[in-house]
């Protein structure tokens, strides 16, 4: 991604671009859901969605479901849309809670569009008119992200990037500034550079290796440290969103590609044995396995400085925040975005690097409590990793949230955050933490308005997913179908 | 219960009187006005002020009839600081991106060239003329904002007359006493000897703040101020914008409403009288305020709203924008019980925010290499830079970058207008702003001069454009009854 978004900004004018990489070390070889951002990613670089969508076997993707998390049994939708429209400056879930002490039965997400949609395996892209009920939600991809390197590569290569396989076994710095300043291959091969971006994945070649940054580790708050992925044959219909279930030691996840379901085990070693793991794992999966099962190791958490000296930390060399809510391959593009307003020249002022620093810093740290919400929004207590969640001192910037949405289902709002409010109230109205007081505000719109706003809601909705395509349709019908796509299906 | 005086009173009466429930019952205990503190709100309303008026059902029309307010496109500061930097600090929606690069950016790759100019806002502020800008985004002028000039004594009746359209229990009378247990106000005791009491408490008493003071918060760091006010009742409507000279004592503002211009002359205490002849008429009032702010704005069961809270100099739309942010976060968080510590808490945090944010902005206005010499100038460069505006200033001027930060009154837009303004270079050209072609932009920059120009030659002068709407408003207004 990094290689061919700066390919893409660079290629006519004289800053020439190398891309190191190494089949014999190879990539982590997982993340297939995504955030709507990545569309603009797309979008920026001038990629066509169905080009894209061809190469990586890409499906829609509405939001999350998330099982079993609040309690046992329990489902709900983390969807990439509002819950509603405000009434009178009163947010929508403040009325239907109303609504809901009164008796109604019917669950927040029926007065969501896009969760309505992915429910019915359902997509058409947003309509334009913002009017429209069918304009109320975003949308991302899941898909296969090696496909997604590979067909970025040859992006960048098309723009002028020029890819050398093989592997580093050296850094050289500048004795004087510490600087970086050549690569050496196993090959012997020396590359000289200027500005190196670090895209070596976990073992942070370049910042870390060399540069020893330092890592602040999050296990404190977000245990899970191991994950077992694999994948499966497609059973059913092709849904437009991904599944993260709740387990006794993290959680799994279920994402179904065009020609294929991803699968994976995200869980904490000190509450469960790789075995079980995988066990647990497989138990949970439809389909007939396609790979075997691939055991990968973490600790969430993020380098010290995410840029030090001319080395700039993109992607899991950066950190890592497990991926319950799809954000890794977003923060690449964060990364991206940031280097790019802050692009360096050679006397490399300090100033860039704190600025990236402090950016980049921030985006992690609010993820940070969106995905640690997760783990302590519930009432689950059934094992031990669930009671030592119970147990947790929580960051205070998490703390104070909690109590905030228990008391008046406020959401304190940050300009600066991948998730705004609506993704809150999701979790938290999903997860049964239900505030104890509403919006006062409410107290002024007749009872007999809001019931009538929210059963006008609810039949739009409904009405206007039941006119549309069903989600393997679409991608037929668009042309973004892979060549992959089983008969069956 | 709300007690004090003036815009902030009833500003904050008209939204609670419109947006909260009818069981909560509101009591409004009104206090001898001082009308001049209430200068130190400024004369403009910036645009946010449009969406306030909606949330308290007063539409434009009822605004302008029911004052001499004018249309205000920004504020025009003429030889800032005793330079020769003249700008217009205009209300604008966001800037365009032209050839993939944000336009200050692209601005900055040539010295030559101003960030004014292509502002249609800024353009017609000075050309003096005026229209609405229309709702089709493709016409140059809809990238324009407005807001309003106003005299703070006829926009408080005009909020006070909304307000008792509705259900209000107003008392007029002065608080004698606060009384109160260790962390709440328990009841007030008013000079009719009526001792009333309530949930929660709204300080609207201005700078005094006569009901959160006394709690331990103090005001933190602060500077005195002077201010003489006029009202020249002969002068006719000029420039859409506020006017800002300076000189040694400090710097006067001037508007132009229906009614004649309000002047108003900002010094220090040992430069009165260069002030007094500067403002060359005879003063109105002339006003005394501390500047600063209280750590909290909610303690207890009180709120303290607008200068009660905070009063910041009036260079900017600040403390304006400040008080409107004060209403709406106090809507946003009224207490659904008599435990407001959740509310207390997040109130104070957003509040703290705006406030820090609001100051950088005035601040930044005295961060130059020299300033006149009058004490004023001395005290205003001798406050301490906060290291927020120090990493705004850092990065504005290493590179052209635009930090942001959550909660700020003052957007990018204000701070790539004030940057280009006073004329602050970056060091560095921004690399990939060098990547796009100087001649696509230089003709992309020519064209939108060239369509700008074209629209302003067919603009009206405000005066005439003001006095029209109005003829008309009135044509209307008589022929509904
Ligand atoms: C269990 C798990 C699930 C995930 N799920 C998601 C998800 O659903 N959504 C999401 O957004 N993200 C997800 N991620 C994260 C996502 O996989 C990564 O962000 C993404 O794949 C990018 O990884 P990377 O390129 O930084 O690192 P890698 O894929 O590890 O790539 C590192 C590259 O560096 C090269 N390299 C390393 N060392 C050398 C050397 N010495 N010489 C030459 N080359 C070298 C390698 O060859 C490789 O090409 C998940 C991660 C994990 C662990």
């Amino acid at each position: 991604m990094t290689a061919a978004a700066l390919a893409y900004k660079f290629h006519r004018t004289k800053t020439s671009i190398t891309l190191v990489e190494s089949e014999q070390i190879g990539t982590v070889g997982v993340g297939e859901a995504t955030l709507p951002h990545i569309r603009f990613f797309n979008q920026a670089l001038g990629i066509d969605e169905v080009t894209f969508m061809r190469a990586t076997n890409a499906t829609f993707k509405l939001g999350i479901e998330f099982c079993d998390w609040g309690q046992i049994g329990d489902r709900y939708v983390h969807p990439f849309g509002d819950f509603g429209e405000p009434l009178q400056g009163v947010d929508f879930h403040h009325l239907w809670n109303q609504l809901r002490q009164l008796g109604l039965k019917t669950p927040l997400d029926e007065y969501s569009y896009p969760i309505v949609a992915a429910k019915s395996a359902r997509f058409h892209h947003p309509d334009p008119d913002l009017s429209k009920i069918e304009s109320t939600f975003g949308y991302a991809y899941q898909f296969d992200s090696s496909l997604y390197a590979k067909f970025l590569r040859t992006f960048a290569e098309k723009h002028g990037v020029t890819r050398i396989e093989g592997k580093i076994v050296e850094v050289d710095q500048n004795a004087e500034t510490g600087h970086v300043e050549t690569l050496r291959l196993e090959s012997g091969q020396t590359i000289g550079g200027e500005l190196f971006i670090d895209c070596s994945g976990f073992r942070g070649l370049l910042i870390e290796q060399s540069l020893k940054t330092g890592y602040q580790d999050w296990s404190e708050w977000l245990p899970c440290n191991r994950a077992v992925a694999v994948q499966s044959e497609n059973v059913g219909t092709l849904l437009p969103y991904t599944r993260s279930t709740a387990r006794t030691a993290g959680w799994q996840w279920r994402i179904p590609l065009q020609h294929r379901t991803g699968n994976g085990h995200v869980y904490c070693s000190h509450f469960i044995s790789d075995d079980e793991a995988r066990s647990q794992l497989l138990d949970g999966i439809e389909g007939a396995l396609t790979t075997d099962p691939k055991q990968l190791y973490f600790m969430t958490g993020r380098r010290n400085q995410f840029w030090k000296k001319n080395v700039v930390a993109i992607g899991l060399s950066a950190g890592f925040l497990e991926p319950l809510e799809s954000t890794s391959i977003h923060f690449i593009q964060e990364g991206i975005t940031a280097l790019l307003e802050l692009f360096p020249d050679t006397a490399f002022a300090t100033s860039d690097q704190e600025e990236y620093n402090e950016r980049m810093g921030l985006n992690f740290e609010r993820v940070r409590d969106f995905l640690l919400l997760h783990y302590v929004a519930t009432e689950r207590d059934d094992s031990e990793m669930w009671r030592h969640f119970r147990n947790l001192t929580l960051p205070e910037s998490l703390q104070s949230k909690i109590e905030a949405w228990m008391h008046r289902g406020l959401v304190p709002s940050y300009e600066f955050s991948v998730f705004l409010p609506p993704s809150w109230i999701a979790v938290f109205m999903g997860q049964r933490k239900l505030p104890l007081a509403g919006d006062p505000r409410m107290g002024r719109i007749p009872l007999d308005d809001i019931r009538q706003y929210a059963e006008n809601l609810h039949s739009s909705i409904r009405n206007s997913v039941d006119r549309a395509p069903d989600h393997l349709t679409f991608i037929q019908g668009t042309g973004s179908s892979s060549k992959t796509v089983p008969e069956s299906l | 219960m709300l007690c004090g005086s003036g815009l902030s009173l009833w500003m904050t009466a008209a939204a609670m009187s419109r947006s909260l429930p009818k069981t909560i019952a509101l009591k409004v205990v009104e206090s001898e006005s001082k009308p001049a503190e209430d200068a130190f709100y400024g004369h403009i309303l910036p645009p946010a002020a449009y969406r306030f008026h909606l949330s308290i059902g007063l539409s434009e029309p009822e605004l302008l009839l029911n004052t001499g307010s004018t249309f205000a496109y920004g504020t025009y500061l003429h030889n800032w600081a005793g330079t020769d930097r003249s700008w217009v600090q205009a209300f604008h929606q966001p800037l365009l991106v032209l050839e993939g690069v944000p336009l200050a950016k692209l601005i900055q790759l040539d010295p030559s060239l101003s960030l004014q100019d292509t502002l249609i806002s800024a353009q017609a502020a000075v050309g003096g003329v005026f229209a609405h800008p229309p709702e089709d985004h493709k016409h140059p002028l809809s990238r324009a904002e407005y807001g309003y000039a106003f005299d703070p004594k006829e926009l408080t009746a005009l909020y006070k007359a909304v307000s008792l359209t509705r259900s209000i229990q107003l008392i007029e009378a002065r608080i004698d006493h606060v009384e109160r247990n260790s962390t709440d106000i328990t009841s007030v005791t008013l000079s009719d000897g009526q001792r009333l009491s309530a949930d929660l408490f709204i300080d609207c008493s201005g700078s005094s703040a006569i009901l959160l003071s006394p709690s331990k918060i103090e005001a933190k760091g602060s500077s005195t101020m002077q201010a003489l006010i006029s009202r020249i009742t002969d002068t006719p409507v000029g420039k859409a914008a506020q006017t800002i000279k300076s000189g040694d004592y400090g710097w006067q503002s001037e508007i132009t409403l229906r009614s004649g211009a309000r002047r108003m002359t900002v010094f220090h205490e040992d430069s009165r009288q260069i002030a007094a002849a500067a403002h060359g008429t005879d003063p109105d009032a002339s006003i005394t305020l501390s500047l600063g702010c209280r750590e909290n704005a909610w303690a207890g069961n009180c709120v303290a709203i607008g200068q009660a809270a905070c009063v910041v100099e009036p260079l900017t739309t600040a403390p304006m924008k400040l008080l409107l942010r004060d209403i709406q976060r106090l809507m946003d968080l009224f207490p659904v019980s008599t435990d407001m510590r959740i509310e207390a808490r997040e109130y104070n945090r957003v509040f703290q925010d705006d406030v820090c944010h609001a100051e950088i902005f005035n601040q930044a206005h005295f961060v130059m290499t020299t300033l006149p010499n009058g004490p004023y100038w001395q005290a205003a460069s001798a406050q301490k830079q906060t290291s927020k505006l120090t990493r705004k200033l850092t990065q504005y001027e290493s590179r052209g970058h635009l930090v942001a930060y959550d909660n700020e009154p003052f957007d990018d837009v204000d701070w790539a207008i004030l940057h280009d303004g006073m004329g602050r270079q970056p060091r560095r050209r921004d690399p990939l702003a060098s990547l796009a072609e100087p001649a696509k932009v230089a003709a992309r920059l020519e064209q939108r001069q060239k369509s700008i120009q074209s629209v302003l030659s067919k603009m009206p002068p405000h005066s005439i454009y003001v006095s029209k709407f109005l003829s008309y408003l009135h044509r209307k207004h008589s022929q509904n009854g």
